[in-house]
């Protein structure tokens, strides 16, 4: 009886673990986000002298996001990581008609990797108060999102530094979560 | 302080407390006291040592040294480093900018050499931000010596001077990292210890393969000794991690174990037997936050996690009754759905005929036991003496 008992306090208390990676060109407001989505749920970090390891709890699920930045050169050596991921953050930067391409072939490299077939996708179209900022179905197109055939995958447009879109975006992260168990 | 009131009052002379050392302010200030002297070029010295070359003009360097050591010193904790050097700036004290470096940069690399950890951390923080100009950090990097046998002894020299990890693994990173590696191999060539073939590649690919070597080693200390991370990455793992890397074919697989075995064997440090911080931080021009370590005891880390964020944290989290919440929600919905699922079948099976049969049978049988059992009761009644 005592053991049910635990059982169950335990799967009412416990919290899933779900490793996501944020990815994005640089200056697409990545760290924001991070920060943004941190002031607003802490619950673990555990920091070390490396890099910063965010564990942001939504819900019952217990994120655990990378912020994979940087130069090209330095990618391959995140692929380690991807075995274990089930989602990724994909922050672009509305704003910036410029360099939507190269966030186009950057998204495209990165799902075509095999470990992260069945990773979820979650688009942040970042700084969406900026005035000449694209539409969330501009960007859609853009991106190439429609030529995703298999991928779960959503597009959510957001301000970081205010935090709008944000919330939502997660609670879509969740509920595919939640759903995939 | 100790061995400066041992000595005589005749020997303790401004040249002697100008040998004290830049952290010793509060001695030399208490024996200057003791004794009535108050020479302006030992305070003009004592400035320069711990605060750089600010220019002093009409005020005297004690009363500029008691502005910096309390106002400007207070200022920087509280209201961040960037406001802190705007100060300085607005009172025009600095000295005139070098090209590609700020002109408080002299003034952040002494406080560097002496403020307290916390400080430094804060000032490392401001220095990475990514607001500075370009090729500032490759400037403000050249006052650190990095002459080192291998670029992870120099990565511990440069973190015990310049602690600017931990660091979001993105742009910012990348930023000190290039700064790092460009400085390393004109301080170091290409070493023979660490190249395979140093003739063969130019000095453009050696600045490549030690910048993704130095990221992969940073990565490498964060996955070891991060305990939020699990499984942990194997010798071999990392040795094909970086041989995925076309930067990272030049250098030698033995560079690369050794690597692994002093990273799992000696975790970085920022400070002499300092290898974990209690909280992340992160530089804005409206100053330094620090989020700090918290831990929910129901998160379902390692227990080498939960030891680690129980010693930053006594008072952990009893239950997350958000969690609990949720789980309460989903548990609900779950339940019923699968009630749902059960009625529709029930519904399904009652129109099959098979099943009517079968409770037709039950209803009859039901019905005569019911009409057996008030029988026999009312006869019971009826034959009980009243």
């Amino acid at each position: 009886m005592g053991l049910i008992l635990s059982k169950a306090w335990a799967s009412l208390v416990s919290k899933r673990d779900v490793r996501l990676l944020m990815v994005g060109l640089d200056a697409a407001g990545k760290t924001t986000v991070l920060y943004k989505l941190k002031l607003g749920e802490v619950v673990t970090t555990i920091p070390t002298i490396g890099f910063n390891v965010e564990s942001l709890v939504y819900k019952n699920l217990s994120f655990n996001v990378w912020d994979v930045g940087g130069q090209d050169k330095i990618r391959p050596l995140w692929r380690h990581y991807y075995a274990n991921t089930e989602g990724v953050i994909f922050v672009v930067d509305s704003s910036d008609r410029d360099r939507v391409a190269e966030s186009r072939d950057e998204l495209h490299r990165m799902l075509s990797d095999d470990e992260l077939r069945d990773a979820t996708l979650l688009v942040f179209a970042n700084k969406r108060d900026l005035p000449n900022a694209m539409n969330a179905a501009e960007i859609t197109d853009k991106l190439g999102l429609h030529s995703l055939k298999q991928r779960n995958w959503y597009m959510q447009s957001t301000c970081a530094t205010t935090g709008d879109g944000l919330y939502e975006g997660l609670d879509w992260m969740a509920q595919t979560m939640n759903n995939r168990k | 302080m100790s061995l400066l009131d041992l000595l005589p009052d005749a020997l303790l002379s401004d040249k002697i407390l100008a040998q004290l050392p830049h952290t010793s302010l509060a001695a030399a200030s208490a024996t200057c006291r003791r004794l009535h002297t108050h020479s302006a070029e030992l305070w003009a010295h004592h400035l320069h040592a711990r605060w750089g070359p600010l220019q002093c003009r009409e005020a005297a360097p004690l009363q500029l040294l008691r502005w910096l050591e309390t106002s400007v010193r207070a200022s920087l904790l509280e209201r961040g480093v960037h406001f802190a050097m705007r100060s300085l700036a607005d009172s025009g004290r600095l000295p005139p900018a070098e090209p590609n470096c700020p002109a408080w940069a002299p003034t952040a690399h002494r406080l560097l050499e002496w403020m307290p950890l916390r400080e430094k951390r804060r000032i490392a923080a401001f220095v990475c931000a990514d607001w500075h100009p370009n090729g500032f950090l490759p400037a403000f990097l050249r006052a650190f010596p990095l002459e080192a046998p291998d670029p992870e002894t120099a990565l511990r020299q440069l973190l015990v001077r310049f602690p600017f990890l931990p660091i979001d693994a993105g742009d910012g990173a990348d930023r000190v990292i290039a700064a790092f590696a460009e400085r390393y191999i004109s301080l170091n060539g290409r070493q023979p210890s660490v190249f395979v073939s140093p003739s063969a590649c130019t000095d453009d690919e050696a600045r490549s393969s030690i910048h993704v070597l130095l990221y992969s080693i940073i990565m490498l200390n964060t996955d070891l000794h991060n305990p939020a991370i699990s499984p942990k990455i194997s010798e071999a793992e990392y040795q094909r991690s970086c041989r995925c890397c076309p930067e990272l074919r030049l250098v030698r697989s033995e560079a690369l174990s050794q690597i692994y075995a002093h990273i799992s064997a000696h975790p970085l440090q920022i400070a002499p037997n300092i290898a974990t911080v209690d909280s992340i931080l992160r530089s804005s021009p409206a100053g330094e936050t620090a989020s700090p370590a918290q831990y929910s005891i129901y998160s379902s880390l390692l227990p080498s996690a939960e030891g680690h964020a129980a010693r930053q944290r006594p008072h952990a989290v009893a239950v997350d009754w958000n969690v609990a919440y949720w789980n309460l929600v989903e548990m609900c919905a779950e339940a019923r759905s699968a009630f749902r699922h059960r009625a529709a079948e029930a519904v399904h099976h009652a129109t099959s005929r098979a099943s009517i049969r079968r409770a037709g049978v039950l209803f009859v049988v039901t019905a005569v036991g019911i009409a057996l059992v008030s029988a026999t009761a009312r006869g019971s009644t009826r034959g009980r003496p009243t």
